[in-house]
C-alpha cells in the first residue's frame, strides 16, 4: 500500500499531455513555445541583446530598423536591447515570487486541510479575507512601504498570491481526504506528516501545476502594473512596465514603439503561461470526468 | 377518421459519437391509433427514447434521423418546417420526460411556466394564460395557490404532474410520456398513470415509453417491444402478456417483480449489445436460449400472425 | 420561505462582512507597521529633522503610542469616518477629505468598466455557447485569454491613440471639459450632469468615461466569456431546455431563458471581478490621467505619506466588503432556490 510517487512521474502529467493527442494540445504547445522562447531570451540575454540595454546607443526616438529591430528610446537607448535583458527581471521577479507563494501557501493549505478544526477556520478566515481584496492594492501598499527593488516587489507578490495556493491546496486536500486510501493509511499507524508529504502532496502535483501556470501569468501582469507605477525597479535597470510609463507621452506623438513592443511583450508571455494553465486544467477536468 | 394518428415507418437514427456510430433506432416502424395507448417497452439503452423524441424532433447532434418517415395526423412530419412544426409541437403532440427534477426551469414560477404555452399557442394575454393555467393545474390535482411556487418548493411527484399539465394543457391528440413515473417511488407511479389513463379516456393517444413490462401490462392496449435499436414484437397488450412470442419478452415477462417482493424471479442473462457493433444476425441470440443457427447468420424480419408480430427465426418452434 | 425573510437575510449577512474587514484592517496595519524603516522618516527622507518636528510629526501619525493602543486608535476613528490626516504635501489634511472627491471618481470609472465588462463577456460567452464547437467559439475562447491578458496600460495607450489622436474623437484624459462647470451632488459626473440637466457636462463626461471603462471593461470580460459559455453550453444540455423545446417555445426565448440560468453562477463570480476591477482601475486611473483613489495612492506613494496610503487601503477594504454584501443579496433576489 506504498503509494510513494517517484519525482519521476511528479512531471510525468505534463510529459505526457504533451504527447498524448487530447483537445487543448495546440493551446499547450503554443503557450509552451511562447514562454521557452522568453526564458531563452531571459537565459541567453548577455548574448543576443545586441546592445548594452542602459547605455545610449544611437540618436534617441529612432524607428524600428535592421540597426535597432525596435527602434531607440528617448534616451537613446535600444528598445530591443532591454525588452530582452526585460524579460530577465520579469522572469526573476514572478518565478521568485511564485516560488515563495508556493512555499507558503502550500504547507498551510495542507495543514489546515489535513488537520480541519480550529487552525483551519482561522487560516480560512485570514486567507478568504486577503483573497477578497484586490491583489494589485494589496502589492502596491506593501511594494510602496518596502521600497523599489526587485526583490521587494517579489516579496509583495508573494504575498498576494499566497492565498491563492493557500485555498486550491486545502480544498484538494480535503476531497482527498476523505477517499479511502488516506484512512487506510492512518489505520495502518502511518504519521500525519508522512500521509501529507507521501500520500496528498503528489496526487496534488497536477493541480499545482496548473494554479502555477495560472497564478505566474496573473503575477506578470501583476509585476508589469507594479513597474508601471514605479514601484519595481529604479532606472536605469530594462523594466518593461517602466519604459511603458515612461514611453506613454511619446506614444501619443507618434513614437509607437515606445510603447508597443513593451506592451506586447507584457502580454505574450502573460498569455504563454495562461495558455499552459488552460490547457492543462482543461485536461484535469477531463480526467477527472471520466 | 383516419385509421392512424401516427405512422413510424422505417426509421433509422444514428448518433455519430466520437467513440464510433451509434445505431440507436434501425428500421422501426410503428403505428399508433387516435385514443389508443401504446407502450413501447425494452431495456435501458435499446432505443426507446431516442424513437420518441425522433416524432418531436428532439434529437440533437451527434444524433441524426438518417432515414425513415414520421406521418402525424396526415402530414409528414420530418418534412414540416421549422415555424410550422413549433405549432405541432406543444400543441398537438405533448412530451413529458422522465425526470421531473429537472424538466421544469428552476428559475421560473410553475404558473408561468403552463401559462406560457397558452400564450406561444394561442396568444392569449398574460391574465386569461393564468387562469387557463390555474385549471389545468387542478385538473392534474395540484391545489391552485401552488400556481405561484417555484419547482424546487415541490415533490417529484408534484413536479411530475405540472410536468404533465403542460404537456396536455392544450389537449394534444398524442401525448409522448418517457418514462414518466421512473424517476417516482412506487404508490405516486400509481397516481401518475391514473393521471395519464384519464387524459386517454378523455382522447388523447399516449405514446408510453418504460423498461416496466409489467406496468406497461396494466393499462396498455398495445405493447411494443424494443431490443438493442430493433422491433421485436408487438400486438395487442393481452396477447403480449398471455402469449410472449419473442424469447426476449418471455424474459422481461419473468422478470416482472414477485407479488411478495420487488425481488426478480428470473432476469435475462447477460446485457444488450453494444449499438456502435451489434451482433450479426438477431441481436438477440448471444443471450437466448433458443439460439440455433440461423440465428447468428440471419436477421430475421417481423411477421405478423393477425395482430401480433414477431421477429423470430424460432417463434413458432418452442 | 418568501421574500420576507429578505431583510433579516441582509442584516445576518451584513454581519459578516465585520469579521472580513477586522481582519483585512488588521492585515493592512501589521503589515504598514512592522515593514523596516520609520514611516516619518521616509517622508521627509534622509534629512536630519530638528528631534520636536519629528515627535509633532509622530504624533500627528499617531506613531507616539504604543502599538496596540494604535491599533484600537485608528480603527475606532476609522470607524468614526476618520482616516487620519496626510502626512505630506500639504500635511494634516484629513485621508477623508481626499477620500470624499476622489472615490466618486473611481466608483463612476469602476461601475462603468464594470458594465463593459459584464456585457461584452455575457454576448460573447452566449454566442460561443450557441456555435459551441465551431469556428466562433474557438475565436471567443481565444478572445478570453487575450483579454485576459492584455496590459490595461498598454491596451488604454493603444485605444488613447486611436480615438484620441488618431481619429481625435475622444479625449484622452480627465473626468470632464475643465471649462464645463459642474454642479456636483454625488461626485458621479454623469449622474450629477443629469439630476442639474447640465447637456453639456453630461456629453463631456460620458465622452471621457468611455476610453478608460472601455479599457477596464475588455480586459475584464475575459473571464466573464468563459463563464457564461461554459455555463450556458451546461445550460443548454439540460432537462428543462429540451421540454422548453418540447412545449414549441420560440428559439429566442429559450435561449433567453438558458442564459437566466447561465447568470445565475456568474453573479457569485461578480464580487471577485469587482475587486480586481478596483486593482485594474490602479492602472486604468494612471494611464488616463483620472482623478480617482488610483492615481491619489500613486501620488501620496512618491511622497511616501503612508498615512494616506493606510487610510486609502482601509477604505477599499471597507468597499469590497460592502460589494461581496451586495453581491449576495442579488444573488439571493434573483435564485429562488436560495433560502434565507
Ligand atoms: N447523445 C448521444 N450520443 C451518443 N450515443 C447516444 C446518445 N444518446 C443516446 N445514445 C445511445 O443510443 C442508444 C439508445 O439510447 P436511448 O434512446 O436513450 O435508449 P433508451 O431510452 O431505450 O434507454 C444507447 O445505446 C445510447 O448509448
Ligand atoms: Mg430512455
Amino acid at each position: 500500500m506504498d503509494r510513494r510517487i517517484k519525482p519521476k512521474s511528479l512531471l510525468s502529467p505534463l510529459a505526457k499531455q504533451l504527447t498524448s493527442r487530447l483537445p487543448g494540445r495546440g493551446l499547450l504547445l503554443a503557450g509552451l513555445a511562447i514562454v521557452l522562447l522568453f526564458m531563452g531570451m531571459a537565459v541567453f540575454a548577455p548574448w543576443i541583446s545586441p546592445y548594452d540595454p542602459t547605455k545610449m546607443v544611437d540618436k534617441p526616438f529612432l524607428p524600428p530598423s535592421l540597426k535597432h529591430f525596435m527602434g531607440t528610446n528617448r534616451i537613446g537607448q535600444d528598445v530591443f536591447s532591454r525588452i530582452i535583458w526585460g524579460s530577465r527581471i520579469v522572469l526573476y521577479v514572478v518565478f521568485s515570487a511564485t516560488l515563495l507563494s508556493m512555499a507558503i501557501g502550500i504547507p498551510l493549505g495542507l495543514l489546515s486541510g489535513y488537520r480541519g478544526g480550529k487552525i483551519d477556520r482561522v487560516l480560512s478566515m485570514f486567507m478568504d479575507s486577503m483573497y477578497s481584496f484586490p491583489a494589485l492594492i494589496l502589492a502596491i501598499a506593501i511594494a510602496a512601504v518596502l521600497g523599489p527593488s526587485p526583490m521587494n516587489t517579489a516579496i509583495a507578490i508573494a504575498f498576494v498570491y499566497i492565498p491563492t495556493y493557500f485555498r486550491m491546496i486545502r480544498g484538494q486536500t480535503l476531497s482527498i481526504k476523505s477517499q479511502l486510501f488516506i484512512d487506510a493509511a492512518h489505520a495502518l499507524g502511518i504519521p500525519d506528516k508522512r500521509i501529507m508529504l507521501i500520500h496528498i502532496l503528489p496526487n496534488l502535483a497536477h493541480t499545482i501545476l496548473v494554479v502555477f501556470s495560472l497564478s505566474v501569468a496573473d503575477a506578470i501582469l501583476t509585476e508589469a502594473g507594479l513597474s508601471f507605477l514605479g514601484l519595481s525597479v529604479t532606472p536605469p535597470t530594462p523594466d518593461w512596465g517602466y519604459d511603458l510609463r515612461v514611453g506613454q507621452p511619446f506614444f501619443l506623438n507618434g513614437q509607437w514603439w515606445l510603447v508597443f513592443f513593451p506592451g506586447l511583450s507584457v502580454m505574450l508571455l502573460a498569455m504563454g503561461f495562461a495558455l499552459i494553465g488552460e490547457a492543462l486544467s482543461e485536461r484535469l477536468s477531463l480526467a477527472q470526468s471520466i | 377518421m383516419p385509421r392512424y394518428l401516427l405512422e413510424i415507418k422505417d426509421l433509422v437514427v444514428k448518433y455519430y459519437a466520437l467513440s464510433g456510430i451509434v445505431r440507436a433506432v434501425d428500421h422501426v416502424s410503428l403505428a399508433v391509433k387516435p385514443g389508443e395507448w401504446i407502450s413501447v417497452v425494452g431495456e435501458s439503452g435499446c432505443g426507446k427514447s431516442t424513437m420518441a423524441y425522433s416524432i418531436a424532433r428532439l434529437i440533437s447532434p451527434p444524433g441524426k434521423i438518417v432515414d425513415g418517415k414520421i406521418v402525424f395526423d396526415g402530414r409528414d412530419l420530418l418534412r414540416t418546417s421549422p415555424k410550422e412544426f413549433r405549432k405541432i409541437l406543444g400543441r398537438e403532440i405533448g412530451v413529458v420526460f422522465q425526470d421531473p427534477m429537472t424538466s421544469l426551469d428552476p428559475l421560473r414560477r410553475i404558473g408561468d411556466q403552463i401559462a406560457e404555452v397558452y400564450m406561444t399557442h394561442l396568444g392569449m394575454k398574460k391574465k386569461e394564460a393564468i387562469e387557463k393555467a390555474i385549471e389545468v393545474l387542478e385538473r392534474v390535482g395540484i391545489p391552485r395557490d401552488k400556481i405561484s411556487a417555484y419547482p424546487h418548493q415541490m415533490s417529484g411527484g408534484q413536479r411530475q404532474r405540472v410536468a404533465i399539465a403542460i404537456a396536455v394543457a392544450l389537449r394534444p391528440k398524442l401525448l409522448i410520456a418517457d418514462e414518466p413515473t421512473t424517476a417516482l417511488d412506487v404508490i405516486v407511479q400509481d397516481t401518475i398513470m391514473d393521471l395519464l389513463q384519464s387524459f386517454k379516456k378523455e382522447g388523447t393517444s399516449i405514446l408510453f415509453i418504460t423498461h416496466d413490462l409489467a406496468l406497461a401490462a396494466e393499462r396498455s392496449d398495445r405493447i411494443a417491444v424494443m431490443y438493442a435499436g430493433k422491433l421485436v414484437e408487438e400486438g395487442p397488450a393481452e396477447k403480449i402478456v398471455e402469449n410472449p412470442l419473442h424469447p426476449y419478452t418471455q424474459g422481461l415477462l419473468k422478470s416482472v417483480p414477485d407479488l411478495w417482493g420487488p425481488k426478480k424471479i428470473e432476469s435475462i442473462p447477460g446485457y444488450p449489445p453494444d449499438l456502435r457493433s451489434p451482433p450479426p444476425g438477431c441481436r438477440f441470440h448471444p443471450r437466448c436460449r433458443y439460439a440455433g443457427e440461423s440465428c447468428r447468420r440471419e436477421e430475421p424480419v417481423l411477421r405478423c400472425f393477425g395482430e401480433h408480430c414477431v421477429a423470430c427465426h424460432r417463434a413458432w418452434v418452442k | 420561505m418568501a421574500k420576507k425573510g429578505l431583510g433579516y437575510y441582509i442584516v445576518v449577512r451584513a454581519l459578516m462582512i465585520i469579521p472580513t474587514i477586522l481582519i483585512l484592517y488588521t492585515i493592512v496595519f501589521v503589515l504598514l507597521r512592522i515593514l523596516p524603516g520609520n514611516p516619518i522618516l521616509a517622508v521627509v527622507g534622509t534629512r536630519n529633522i530638528p528631534p520636536e518636528q519629528l515627535r509633532h510629526l509622530e504624533h500627528l501619525a499617531g506613531l507616539d503610542k504604543p502599538l496596540i493602543a494604535q491599533y484600537f486608535d485608528y480603527l475606532w476613528n476609522v470607524l468614526h469616518g476618520n482616516f487620519g490626516v496626510t502626512l505630506a504635501s500639504p500635511m494634516g489634511v484629513p485621508v477623508m477629505d481626499y477620500i470624499a472627491t476622489r472615490f466618486p471618481a473611481t466608483l463612476e470609472l469602476a461601475i462603468w468598466g464594470f458594465t463593459f465588462s459584464v456585457i461584452i463577456g455575457l454576448v460573447t460567452g452566449m454566442i460561443a455557447a450557441l456555435k459551441r464547437g465551431g469556428k466562433i467559439d474557438t475565436t471567443m475562447r481565444i478572445y478570453s485569454i487575450v483579454a485576459y491578458t492584455l496590459f490595461i496600460p498598454w491596451l488604454g495607450m493603444i485605444l488613447q491613440y486611436v480615438f484620441g489622436v488618431v481619429l481625435g474623437v475622444l479625449p484622452t484624459g480627465g473626468r470632464i471639459d475643465p471649462r464645463i462647470n459642474l454642479q456636483t451632488i454625488t461626485g458621479l459626473y454623469v449622474l450629477d450632469s443629469i439630476l442639474t440637466g447640465n447637456l453639456p457636462a453630461l456629453i463631456s463626461s460620458i465622452k471621457h468615461l468611455i476610453l478608460p471603462s472601455l479599457t477596464l471593461g475588455i480586459v475584464l470580460s475575459g473571464a466573464y466569456t468563459r463563464l457564461v459559455r461554459n455555463n450556458m453550453v451546461d445550460v443548454l444540455s439540460m432537462d428543462f431546455i429540451r421540454s422548453y423545446k418540447a412545449r414549441g417555445i420560440p428559439g429566442y426565448k429559450i435561449t433567453w431563458y438558458a442564459l437566466k440560468n447561465a447568470f445565475i453562477p456568474v453573479i457569485t463570480l461578480m464580487g471577485l471581478q469587482f475587486a480586481i476591477l478596483l486593482g485594474g482601475a490602479i492602472l486604468t486611473e494612471t494611464t488616463f490621467s483620472w482623478p480617482g483613489m488610483g492615481t491619489f495612492i500613486v501620488d501620496r506613494i512618491e511622497y511616501r505619506d503612508y498615512n494616506s496610503i493606510q487610510g486609502a487601503i482601509i477604505f477599499f477594504a471597507f468597499f469590497v466588503a460592502v460589494i461581496s454584501l451586495v453581491v449576495d443579496v442579488i444573488y439571493a433576489l434573483l435564485d429562488p432556490r436560495i433560502k434565507y
